[in-house]
């Protein structure tokens, strides 16, 4: 419906209450898997991913409605300084967010599927990828070993751990999409 | 949907793996952010790391077994030998079930294959042309439960590689029965 439209064209509808309610859906459409993202990078968890996303979009349509994004081209900067200070908020109360009266929204609707990548896939994938860059993939990921780590651990350089490390996942993304090769 | 400026593979990788200095984090979570196909290609890359998080390998090194005994995991190991039948009970109580695939002399092998088939189909479920192993105890097996979705008529073959080139074959039958 607003395909075209820029972000801040949608916040300019929503403050003057032109089509307000499909402006505010485009809104959420658009932003709600990327403080998700967000959420899943800083805070680890699925739910509380979720969390995120609502109180950073209830705080963006708040904002919103008042008139309060002083520059509506550069929303993308005021979603993410909501999701900083959520974040931060949520992690120095390491608890899950309580529902407010303004949990009226469903972020749910504006959520795709994460993808699930099934476990056959992902071994035959594994299995293609040689023993060094195997290691280094589950010490970065699984084991959650800082790069000087796994240098060390396996007797190379932290340059080259990055350059396994990112060759490895491209691959990894690679054979799981149905080829060999890495993405360029 | 385009980008002009895309968040390069690496420093998504880098991003997801915790590898980023501050700065560098601010400025590709800006980029982020902003750029639905940046974040896309973003989501793609998570779902890989997220993938690798729980996964635990079909062949592990002892190593690797010790780290997921010390992650509290509730682990049950037996030993089998080559060509003899032996079931492999998965019960509820246990969380990973490791196969010493042992009897088989690797003192002077450089590399290890393994294949998982099917007994009845031949299929082959899993391959690892270069398998994790040990010289004296052979080579360890993860299984999982989630591989009940699997056949369990399972028949593992390992190819071992010495280095003067020779090769040598050992075949394991071990049918699987996953309780709970």
């Amino acid at each position: 419906m607003f395909e075209g439209e820029v972000d801040g064209m949608l916040v300019r509808r929503i403050a003057r209450s032109d089509r307000a309610p499909e402006a505010e859906a485009e809104l959420c459409r658009r932003f709600a898997p990327r403080v998700r993202l967000y959420g899943l990078r800083h805070l680890r968890a699925e739910d509380r991913a979720a969390d995120l996303v609502q109180l950073v979009l209830l705080a963006v349509l708040e904002a919103a409605r008042a008139g309060r994004i002083e520059k509506p081209d550069q929303v993308d900067r005021f979603v993410l300084g909501a999701c900083r200070n959520a974040a931060l908020r949520e992690r120095q109360h390491q608890s899950r967010t309580q529902p407010t009266e303004l949990a009226d929204l469903d972020v749910g609707s504006y959520l795709p599927e994460l993808e699930q990548i099934p476990v056959r896939a992902l071994n035959r994938c594994m299995s293609k990828l040689d023993r060094r860059a195997r290691a280094v993939v589950l010490l970065s990921f699984q084991d959650e070993s800082s790069t000087d780590e796994i240098a060390r651990t396996l007797e190379i350089t932290a340059g080259n751990v990055r350059v396994i490390r990112h060759r490895a996942l491209a691959q990894l993304r690679g054979c799981l999409d149905g080829g060999e090769g890495a993405p360029a | 949907m385009t980008c002009s400026s895309p968040i390069s593979w690496d420093d998504l990788a880098a991003y997801w793996a915790g590898d980023l200095a501050p700065e560098a984090v601010d400025r590709v979570e800006e980029h982020l952010i902003g750029c639905g196909t940046c974040s896309a290609e973003s989501a793609r890359a998570f779902a890989v790391v997220d993938a690798l998080r729980v996964h635990i390998p079909p062949v592990v090194s002892r190593a690797a077994l010790a780290n997921l005994r010390a992650r509290g995991m509730r682990i049950v190991e037996n030993a089998f030998k080559p060509d003899e039948r032996q079931e492999a009970l998965f019960a509820p109580e246990t969380d990973l079930l490791i196969h010493r695939l042992a009897g088989f002399d690797l003192l002077q092998v450089t590399r290890v294959q393994v294949t998982l088939r099917a007994e009845s189909t031949g299929d082959v479920l899993f391959e690892d042309p270069d398998a994790p192993f040990d010289p004296r105890e052979g080579v360890l097996i993860a299984c999982q439960r989630h591989y009940s979705v699997m056949p369990h008529d399972t028949v593992f073959e390992i190819r071992a590689i010495e280095k003067s080139g020779a090769e040598r074959t050992a075949r394991y039958l071990i049918p699987h029965v996953f309780q709970g």
